[in-house]
């Protein structure tokens, strides 16, 4: 039921499934990039963090500018 | 002459009856070999299908298309009688055919829009690599204060490594600007194609000639002259008189509230 549904709402017509693919992967690029950079701000979060970790010549875990700027910027 | 010819043809005639009981020999014995190589297929069929060359025995060619004949019609009876086809009722699907096919197509739109997100994403990150950075657009951007420039002053300022004239033109000189027969210069530009604002003129501070920097508020047309090799340029700075073929390049700018953007 479901199955046929889905198949005759989005693939019978080649043009519709197209558009829902496109559609999709805009859909799923802003959600990827949402969820990414939440995770990344939360690891790196501002305040007390971990020491930073230097791996080679970098410098892993710093806090980042947007989390400490109301402490610099007027 | 006859006996010589009749002596020929016997011997022709000798020599086939002599051949005659060696090849039944031969036959006698690729019969026997080809019999007993029948008896070896059943047991071990593959060599006979790998090549010719290791079938190959001393009774010579003979022997050889027979060997090869022999796999035909063993691998015919072989068809006949052993071949089983297998049961494939457990990799068949028993589901229904509608569900089924729904997943298929699904799995067919997940990997299309996970690679069309993928295929943008390397696309997106190659072109941003080319492009300028933010410092290199910062950078390539100049702001002056024009509130600091009195009327009938020149200021010139560094961009991009090159000098930028701005003169803050008094009434006077923009009337004297927008009266000239642009039909009589050598690189006819009206004032009004060359400014934004009539009291603001600002171009590139490099000569069309070889690209000296010319001196403000000089030479014949009471606007710009070129040491090098005397050009004049004219309070709109458009080339007058000298070798320069074309009027001083204006940059890209903008007003922005009180202050002026080049580039």
């Amino acid at each position: 039921m479901l199955g046929r549904t889905f198949y005759n709402t989005l693939v019978k017509k080649n043009s519709v499934f197209i558009a829902t693919i496109f559609g999709t992967a805009f859909a799923f690029e802003v959600a990827f990039d949402t969820t990414s950079t939440r995770v990344w701000d939360n690891f790196n979060k501002g305040g007390r963090l971990l020491p930073p970790i230097v791996h080679y010549n970098s410098v892993i875990g710093h806090k980042q500018w947007k989390d400490i700027k109301d402490k610099y910027e007027q | 002459m006859a006996a010589i010819s009749r002596t020929f043809a016997s011997s022709l005639v000798n020599r086939s009856y002599v051949n005659v009981p060696a090849s039944a020999g031969a036959l006698k014995k690729v019969f026997s070999i080809s019999s007993s190589s029948q008896d070896e297929e059943s047991q071990a069929p593959a060599a006979h299908y790998n090549g010719s060359s290791k079938d190959r025995t001393a009774s010579g060619l003979l022997n050889r298309s027979f060997v090869n004949v022999a796999p035909t019609t063993n691998y015919q009876t072989r068809l006949h009688s052993t071949t089983n086809i297998p049961d494939f009722s457990k990799y068949k699907k028993t589901g229904d055919y509608e569900s089924s096919r729904a997943f298929t197509y699904f799995m067919v739109g997940t990997t299309g829009f996970l690679s069309a997100a993928g295929a943008k994403a390397t696309v997106t990150d190659f072109l941003s690599n080319m492009s300028a950075s933010a410092d290199v657009l910062a950078l390539a951007k100049v702001e002056v204060d024009l509130a600091s420039i009195p009327e009938g002053k020149n200021v010139t300022i560094k961009w991009r490594g090159k000098p930028v004239f701005i003169r803050h033109r008094t009434a006077d000189e923009i009337s004297e600007a927008e009266s000239v027969k642009v039909t009589e210069l050598r690189d006819p530009q009206s004032d009004a194609e060359r400014v934004k604002k009539p009291e603001w003129l600002v171009m590139l501070g490099v000569c069309t000639h070889l690209g000296c920097v010319p001196i403000g508020e000089a030479g014949d047309y009471g606007g710009w002259y070129c040491p090098c090799h005397g050009s004049h340029y004219d309070i709109s700075g458009r080339i007058r008189k000298g070798p320069a073929p074309l009027n001083l390049e204006v940059p890209e700018y903008n007003f922005a509230e009180d202050k002026l953007i080049v580039g």
